[in-house]
C-alpha cells in the first residue's frame, strides 16, 4: 500500500470536513494535505510559496482536485501538473459537484486520470472515497519517483 | 418652279407640235399646188397646141397663111395665151399672133422634138404638125405662167391657217392647263401643304370623271389610308407612351419596393443579429446558470446530508426517536433536492444539446430500452413494439424521450395486473403520430394541460415516485424536432401518449405486432 500523502484541494470547509470524515471512515491512514485553493495546491506540489527554499515536500500518491475554487481552479492546477516535468505522471482525480459535460471533456483533454462526482448522499460519497482509496492507493501502480 | 416648268413644257409641246405639223402640211400643200398649177398650164398649152395643129393643118397643106392668121386671131378670146405662132416645114414663120401688150419679134423655129419651156413668167410649147407621119409645120404657143404670184398666194393662205391653228392650239393648251395640269398642280400643292403641316384631313377636289378624277380618287383613298394608318399609329404611339409611362411608374414602384424590401431585409437581418446575440447571451447565461447550479447548489445539500448523517452516527445516543426521525427527514429532503437539481439540469441539457439528425430505427431503439428497463424489474407484462418504425431525428434526444415515456408507462402500470404496453404508429388526420399506450393508472383529462409542465405531477410521490420532469423533458425533445406531443387518458384505465416528428416524410409504416 502506498503510504504517501493524499493531496486534497477543496475550498468548501463543509466538504473538507466531510471528506476527512469519509477518509477516516474508510480507514485510510495516509496523511491528508489540505489545500484551500488551487494556488496552495501548486505551492505544495512545486515547493514554492511557504515551501520555498526547503527540500520540496514529497509528491502525493494521488491529488484530489475540486474544480470550482478561488484564485486558481482545479482544471488550471491539472494543466500545471501535466506541464511540469516533476509532476506530469502524478495521478490526478477530479472530485467535484458537477458532471457538466464541458468540465468532463476539459478534464480528460488536460489528462486527468479519473473524474468523480460527489453525490449528495453521504453514504454514496463514502463509497466513492473508499473506492478511490482502494484503487489509487492499493491497486494502482504509479511510476517510481521521476 | 415645278409649276412653271410643267406648264411651259406642256405649252411648248402643244405649240411646237402644232406649228411643226402646220409647216410641214402647208409646205406640202404649196408644193403640190404649184406642181399641179404647172401641170394644168402645161396641159392647157398641150390642148391649145393640139387644137391649133388640127385647125391649121389644111392651111399649111394649102399654103394659106391668111386662114391660119385668122384662126390665130381667135385666140384673143383666151387672154392667158400671150403669143402663138405657126411655122412651116422649113421652120419659117407662117402665121403669128400675140397679145397687144406683148411685143415679141417673130423668129424662125428649129425643127426639133416637141417640148415645153419656161420663158420668164410664161410657159411655151412647140409641137410638130404631122400629116401622114410627115412634119408639115410647127405650132408654137406661149401662155402666161405666174408662178411667183401663185406661190405668194399659197404661202399667204398657209400663213393665215398656221396663225389660226396656233391661236387654237394656245386656247386648247390653256384649257388643258386648267383641266389637266390644274388638278395635278393642286394635287402637288396639297401634297406639299400636307408635308409641311402634317394635316392629313385635307382632300383633293374631284373635278372630272376621267383618269384625272381617278387619280384624285386614288390620291384621296391613299390619303384616307395614310390618315387612318397615321391615326392608328398615333393611337398606338399614344398607347405606347402610356405604357412606357406605366412601366416607368411600375419600375419606380418596384425600385421603391425593392429598396423597401432591402431596407426591411437589412432591418430583419439586424434584428436577427440582435436576437441571435441576445439568444447567445441568454444561452451563455443559461449555461453559466446551470453550471453554477450544478456546482454550487449541490454542495450545501451535501453538507446538510453529510452532517445529518454524522449526527446520526456520532450522536444518535443523545437523540430520541423523534430527533432521529427529523434528521432522517432532513437527509431525505436534501437528497430529494439533489434529485430535483439533477433532473432540472437534465432538462436544461436537453434544451441546450446540439441536434444531430439522422434516420433512426425507433423499433430497435425501443427494444433495447425495454430490455434495460426490465433488467431492473422483470415483472409479468406484455410489451408490443411495432416493427419497422423509423424517423429522422436526433438519436440521443429521442432515446431520452422514449426512455421517459417507457419508464412512465412501466411505472404507472406497476400496480396493474396484466400489464400491457404498446409502442406503435397511427395516422392522426394529415400527420402520422407515434404512440406509447399503457393500461395503467391513467389520469383525469381535466389536468391534461398541466401534464407537460416541469415539476407538475398527477400523482403523489408516495403513490408513484418521481420529480415531474419526465414529460417536460419529452415535450422539449419533441418540440426541438418540430413535432407535438399530447395524451389521452382515463383515470385507472390507462394512458396513451402521442408524438409527431416534423414532416410526414419522416415516417415509414410496417406495423406488424411483436410481443415481448
Amino acid at each position: 500500500m502506498n503510504t504517501r500523502p493524499i493531496l486534497l484541494a477543496e475550498d468548501n470547509p463543509d466538504d473538507q470536513q466531510l471528506a476527512l470524515r469519509a477518509f477516516k471512515k474508510s480507514n485510510l491512514s495516509n496523511e491528508i494535505i489540505l489545500a484551500k485553493d488551487g494556488v496552495e495546491a501548486i505551492e505544495y506540489l512545486f515547493g514554492t510559496g511557504p515551501y520555498a527554499g526547503k527540500e520540496p515536500p514529497p509528491l502525493p500518491a494521488v491529488a484530489l482536485l475540486d474544480i470550482k475554487m478561488p484564485r486558481m481552479d482545479g482544471l488550471e492546477v491539472l494543466a500545471a501538473i501535466r506541464e511540469h516535468e516533476r509532476t506530469k505522471f502524478l495521478p490526478v482525480v477530479i472530485l467535484t459537484s458537477s458532471k457538466e459535460e464541458q468540465d468532463i471533456v476539459k478534464g480528460y483533454t488536460l489528462g486527468v486520470n479519473s473524474y468523480v462526482r460527489k453525490p449528495v448522499d453521504f453514504n454514496e460519497f463514502l463509497k466513492a472515497i473508499q473506492n478511490l482509496g482502494l484503487y489509487w492507493l492499493i491497486l494502482n501502480e504509479a511510476p517510481t519517483q521521476p | 418652279m415645278i409649276k412653271r416648268s410643267l406648264k411651259t413644257k406642256f405649252t411648248v409641246a402643244v405649240l411646237g407640235t402644232t406649228v411643226i405639223a402646220l409647216f410641214v402640211s402647208s409646205g406640202a400643200m404649196v408644193i403640190f399646188n404649184l406642181q399641179s398649177y404647172r401641170q394644168s398650164v402645161a396641159e392647157a398649152l398641150n390642148v391649145q397646141a393640139a387644137l391649133l395643129a388640127r385647125a391649121i393643118t389644111p392651111a399649111l397643106q394649102f399654103q394659106d397663111p391668111d386662114s391660119a392668121q385668122s384662126y390665130l386671131e381667135l385666140l384673143e378670146l383666151q387672154p392667158e395665151v400671150a403669143e402663138a405662132a405657126i411655122y412651116n416645114e422649113k421652120g419659117q414663120m407662117f402665121a403669128h399672133y400675140h397679145l397687144k401688150s406683148e411685143n415679141k419679134a417673130p423668129q424662125d423655129m428649129v425643127l426639133e422634138e416637141d417640148g415645153i419651156e419656161l420663158e420668164g413668167n410664161t410657159l411655151s410649147i412647140h409641137k410638130q404638125v404631122l400629116f401622114d407621119s410627115e412634119i408639115i409645120g410647127i405650132v408654137y404657143v406661149r401662155m402666161y405662167y405666174n408662178f411667183l404670184a401663185k406661190m405668194a398666194g399659197n404661202i399667204a393662205i398657209a400663213g393665215v391657217s398656221i396663225l389660226f391653228a396656233v391661236l387654237v392650239a394656245i386656247a386648247l393648251s390653256l384649257h388643258f392647263n386648267s383641266s389637266v395640269i390644274g388638278p395635278i398642280l393642286s394635287l402637288t400643292g396639297l401634297a406639299r401643304q400636307m408635308t409641311r403641316t402634317r394635316d392629313y384631313s385635307l382632300r383633293a377636289e374631284k373635278k372630272s370623271d376621267d383618269e384625272m378624277g381617278y387619280l384624285v380618287d386614288t390620291f384621296n383613298d391613299m390619303l384616307d389610308e395614310v390618315a387612318s394608318g397615321r391615326s392608328s399609329l398615333e393611337r398606338s404611339n399614344e398607347e405606347l407612351k402610356i405604357e412606357v409611362q406605366e412601366r416607368r411608374e411600375a419600375e419606380q414602384a418596384l425600385r421603391e419596393s425593392e429598396n423597401e424590401v432591402l431596407r426591411l431585409n437589412a432591418e430583419l437581418e439586424q434584428r436577427v443579429r440582435d436576437r441571435t446575440l441576445q439568444l447567445e447571451l441568454a444561452n451563455k447565461e443559461l449555461e453559466s446558470f446551470s453550471y453554477s447550479v450544478s456546482h454550487d447548489l449541490r454542495s450545501p445539500l451535501r453538507a446538510i446530508d453529510g452532517f445529518s448523517q454524522a449526527l446520526l452516527e456520532d450522536y444518535s445516543d443523545q437523540l430520541d426517536e423523534t430527533g432521529r426521525d427529523y434528521l432522517g427527514r432532513v437527509r431525505a429532503a436534501a437528497q430529494k433536492m439533489g434529485c430535483l437539481i439533477d433532473d432540472m439540469l437534465k432538462l436544461s441539457r436537453v434544451s441546450r444539446a446540439e441536434m444531430n439528425l439522422q434516420t433512426v430505427d425507433l423499433s430497435s431503439m425501443a427494444e433495447s430500452l425495454w430490455e434495460e428497463l426490465r433488467q431492473n424489474d422483470n415483472r409479468e407484462a406484455e410489451i408490443r413494439i411495432a416493427e419497422g418504425l423509423t424517423a429522422v431525428c436526433d438519436p440521443h434526444l429521442m432515446r431520452i424521450a422514449l426512455t421517459n415515456l417507457f419508464s412512465n408507462a412501466w411505472k404507472y402500470t406497476s400496480k396493474t395486473a396484466g400489464t400491457r404496453i404498446e409502442f406503435g404508429m397511427q395516422s392522426e388526420g394529415s400527420e402520422t403520430a407515434f404512440f406509447v399506450r399503457d393500461n395503467g393508472a391513467g389520469f383525469d383529462m381535466k389536468y391534461a394541460d398541466k401534464l407537460f409542465g416541469a415539476f407538475q405531477r398527477m400523482h403523489t410521490t408516495s403513490e408513484f415516485p418521481g420529480t415531474g420532469i419526465g414529460l417536460a423533458t419529452v415535450k422539449r425533445v419533441i418540440s426541438r424536432h418540430g413535432g407535438r406531443v399530447w395524451a389521452e387518458a382515463y383515470l385507472n384505465r390507462g394512458a396513451t401518449f402521442y408524438f409527431t416528428i416534423g414532416s410526414k416524410l419522416n415516417f415509414s409504416s410496417d406495423e406488424t405486432e411483436a410481443a415481448a
